[in-house]
C-alpha cells in the first residue's frame, strides 16, 4: 500500500530510477535564483508542460513530491490530440512502441452484446484515435527526453511545495524535502498537482461541481489472452451483479480493469487484495479466460465533475486536475490535462519573452474551461450510464439496456462517448474578418484535424510556432519569417489537389492561419502578409474586445 | 394523426389488463421500455418533450439533484 493506503502494488512495469532529494545553494534559506517558471507537481501534466515550454525554449522548474514517476496504469489511453501534441514534444514515437491502439468497443447487458462500437477511422490522420498506454510509461518518456534540456528544464524530486503568497509580480514558496526546507521565488506559478493540488487549497480556490457517489476499483492484472485489444463493458454482469466492468487491453499483457462497487459494499474491505483478485478471477471464468495471471496493481476511484470558475489567478495558473476533475470515462482525465498544458505553454513563453500582453493568459482559462465543460457534458453521461446516481437512472437505464438487445435504434445510449477534439468556437483570440466566405472546414478555435500533405502529415509540419497554411497555385516558397518583434511565422505552401485542400474548403489564394497549439487563428480567401502580421499582434496584444 | 376514441380505450383497457397480470414489481420497467419505445414511435423531441412536461407537472420536485454542467 502506498502512504495513502488507497493502492497497493505488486509487481514492477519496468525498472524504476528512484530520485534523491537535493536542495539547491541557498542564501538565507532561499533559492537566489528567481524562476520564470516554476511548475508544482510533476506527474504528466506538469512534465508535459515544462517540456513543450523548454521547445519554446522557456526555462523551466518542476518540484515533485515523489521520488519517481507512477506505479499503475492510473490513466490509461492517450487520444489522437495528445499523440500529435506528443509528437511536437519528440516522445510520439516511444508511445507508439509501448502503447496498443484500438478503435472498437463491445458492450455487454449481462452476456448479451448490446452496443458494438467502432471509432471512425480516418486514413489521412498519422495517429489512431486511441492509444492504450499506462500514465507510468508517459511520465517515463517525457522524462528521459527532458534530460534532453538540461539548461532549459530542472526536476526537484522529493520537493512538497506549499504557495505562502502571490502578487501581481510573481509567488513565493515554502519547499519542504527530506534534506531541508527553503524559499523559492517564481515569477509565474503553475499548478499540475493534481486532484488533491496543494497550491489550489492554499488559495482557497472553490471547485464547482457534483461529485458522484460511484466507486470504482481499478486494477491491473499480467494475463496472456487472445483477445483482441478494445474497451470491454459489461453492465450488471454475473460475476459483480448490480455494477459495471470495463476492461482494457494493454502491451506486454497488462490488462485493466475498472469495476463498480454497489453502494452496500465498504471501500475499505473491497480493495482487499483476496476480495479484488476473487472479483477479477470470477469474471476472467465468465468470459472463458483460462490462462494464469497476477495481480500488479490496485486502486480505487471516484468520479466527478468539478471545475474552477477560473484557472488564472495573476501569477498563478492552474492546470490538469488541479483545475478540474473530470470522470475518467471516455479517456478525458489526463488528455484534457495535456490539452491545457499545450495551450497554455506556448502563451506563457511569449509572455514570459515578452512578446505578448500578461492578458493572453486570460484566454488560457476561457477557452480551457470551455473545454472542461464541454468534456464533463459529455463524460457526465458517460459517468450516469456506468454508474446511475439515482434510482430514477437506474430505472431508465434498465429499460434502455434490456430494449439494446432487440432495438438497435436505442444502442446509442450505450455508447461511452469517447473524448473528441474541442473547438473554442468563442474564443477571443479567433479571427473572424473572412470568415463568411467559407461554406465549412474547420473554424476559427477548432483544433486543425491531422491530414496528409506532401511528404508526410500537417501534424509534423507544424512547429511551436504560428504557422500559415497557403494554397497557391503557384509554387510560393515555405520560409519562416520573423514579424520583428521576436515573433516567428513559418509559411507552408500547400497543393489544391488534395484531399486537404478539399476538407478545408480552400482555394487558389486560400490562407490558414495556425496558432502555436494548433488551433485555427482565421482564414481568408487570399494571402496578404500585412493581414497575418495584424492578426498576430492582435492576438499577442490582447487586442481584443 | 390522433387516435379515435374507440381505439384509445381499447389500447388504455388492454395496457391496464396486461400490466396487471405481469404484476405490480414489474410495472415502473415496462413503463420505462414503454415510454423509450414511444420515443422513437413519436420521432418528434419537440412533441416528446411536451409530454414530458405534461407528464410531470402534477408533480412537485422532491429531491435535489444537481447537473454536473
Amino acid at each position: 500500500m502506498n502512504a495513502r493506503g488507497d493502492e497497493a502494488r505488486f509487481v514492477s512495469y519496468f525498472d524504476y530510477e528512484r530520485y534523491p532529494a537535493a536542495l539547491p545553494a541557498l542564501i538565507d534559506g532561499v533559492d537566489p535564483v528567481t524562476h520564470p517558471v516554476v511548475i508544482v507537481g510533476g506527474g504528466p501534466i506538469g512534465l508535459t508542460l515544462a517540456l513543450a515550454l523548454a521547445r519554446q525554449g522557456v526555462a523551466a522548474l518542476v518540484l515533485e513530491a515523489d521520488d519517481t514517476v507512477c506505479q499503475g496504469s492510473r490513466a490509461g489511453c492517450v487520444t489522437r490530440r495528445s499523440l500529435e501534441i506528443y509528437e511536437q514534444l519528440g516522445v510520439a514515437e516511444p508511445i507508439m512502441r509501448q502503447g496498443l491502439p484500438w478503435s472498437q468497443g463491445w458492450s455487454y447487458h449481462r452476456t448479451t452484446e448490446v452496443f458494438h462500437l467502432q471509432m471512425p477511422v480516418d486514413d489521412e490522420a498519422r495517429y489512431p484515435s486511441l492509444v492504450n498506454i499506462q500514465q507510468c510509461y508517459i511520465e517515463k518518456f517525457l522524462v528521459d527526453e527532458l534530460a534532453r534540456y538540461p539548461n532549459l528544464v530542472q526536476i526537484r524530486w522529493q520537493s512538497q511545495a506549499q504557495i505562502i503568497e502571490h502578487s501581481d509580480n510573481g509567488a513565493q514558496l515554502q519547499v519542504t524535502t527530506p534534506v531541508g526546507s527553503y524559499r523559492l521565488n517564481a515569477d509565474w506559478l503553475v499548478a499540475c498537482d493534481g486532484a488533491r493540488s496543494s497550491v489550489r487549497k492554499s488559495l482557497s480556490l472553490p471547485f464547482v461541481g457534483t461529485r458522484y457517489e460511484g466507486r470504482y476499483v481499478i486494477v491491473d492484472i499480467k494475463m496472456s489472452s487472445a483477445l483482441a485489444p478494445g474497451r470491454r463493458a459489461w453492465f450488471d454482469p454475473p460475476s459483480n451483479p448490480g455494477a459495471t466492468l470495463l476492461m482494457h487491453k494493454h502491451r506486454d499483457d497488462l490488462w485493466r480493469f475498472d469495476y463498480q462497487l454497489r453502494d452496500d459494499e465498504d471501500a475499505d474491505e473491497a480493495v482487499k487484495p483476496e476480495n479484488v483478485l476473487q472479483r477479477v478471477q470470477s469474471h476472467l471464468t465468465l468470459i472463458g479466460e483460462t490462462a494464469p495471471w497476477q495481480p500488479v496493481w490496485i486502486s480505487i476511484y471516484s468520479a466527478s465533475c468539478l471545475t474552477l470558475e477560473d484557472y488564472r489567478h495573476g501569477r498563478v495558473l492552474l492546470a490538469g486536475d488541479a483545475a478540474h476533475l473530470v470522470p475518467i470515462f471516455g479517456v478525458r482525465g489526463m488528455n484534457s490535462g495535456i490539452d491545457d498544458v499545450y495551450n497554455l505553454a506556448w502563451k506563457l513563453a511569449y509572455v514570459c519573452r515578452g512578446w505578448a500582453d500578461q492578458r493572453l493568459l486570460d484566454s488560457y482559462s476561457d477557452e480551457r474551461v470551455h473545454a472542461t465543460r464541454e468534456n464533463m457534458r459529455h463524460a457526465s453521461k458517460s459517468a450516469e450510464f456506468m454508474a446511475p446516481p439515482s434510482p430514477a437512472f437506474a430505472r431508465m437505464r434498465a429499460a434502455v439496456l434490456s430494449l439494446a438487445e432487440t432495438q438497435s435504434w436505442i444502442r446509442s445510449l450505450v455508447n461511452p462517448r469517447q473524448s473528441t477534439a474541442i473547438g473554442f468556437p468563442d474564443s477571443p483570440l479567433n479571427q473572424l474578418a473572412d470568415e463568411a466566405s467559407f461554406a465549412h472546414g474547420p473554424k476559427p478555435g477548432d483544433n486543425l484535424p491531422d491530414m496528409r500533405v506532401a511528404g508526410g502529415h500537417l501534424s509534423s509540419l507544424l512547429g511551436p510556432r504560428f504557422t500559415v497554411l497557403r494554397f497557391e497555385t503557384s509554387a510560393s516558397p515555405t520560409a519562416l519569417a520573423s514579424l520583428g518583434f521576436g515573433v516567428e511565422l513559418a509559411t507552408v505552401q500547400m497543393r489544391l489537389d488534395s484531399e486537404l485542400a478539399r476538407r478545408l474548403d480552400a482555394r487558389a489564394g486560400t490562407t490558414y492561419l495556425l496558432r502555436p497549439d494548433g488551433h485555427l487563428l482565421g482564414r481568408w480567401r487570399y494571402y496578404e502578409q500585412s493581414v497575418l502580421t495584424a492578426a498576430i499582434d492582435a492576438v499577442l496584444q490582447a487586442n481584443w474586445p | 394523426m390522433s387516435l379515435q376514441a374507440q381505439e384509445l380505450d381499447d389500447l388504455y383497457t388492454d395496457l391496464c389488463y396486461r400490466l396487471t397480470a405481469k404484476g405490480e414489481a414489474a410495472l415502473p420497467d415496462i413503463l420505462a421500455r414503454l415510454s423509450l419505445l414511444l420515443m422513437n414511435e413519436t420521432g418528434d423531441a419537440g412533441r416528446v418533450r411536451h409530454a414530458i412536461d405534461t407528464a410531470m407537472a402534477p408533480f412537485p420536485d422532491r429531491v435535489a439533484i444537481e447537473r454536473p454542467y
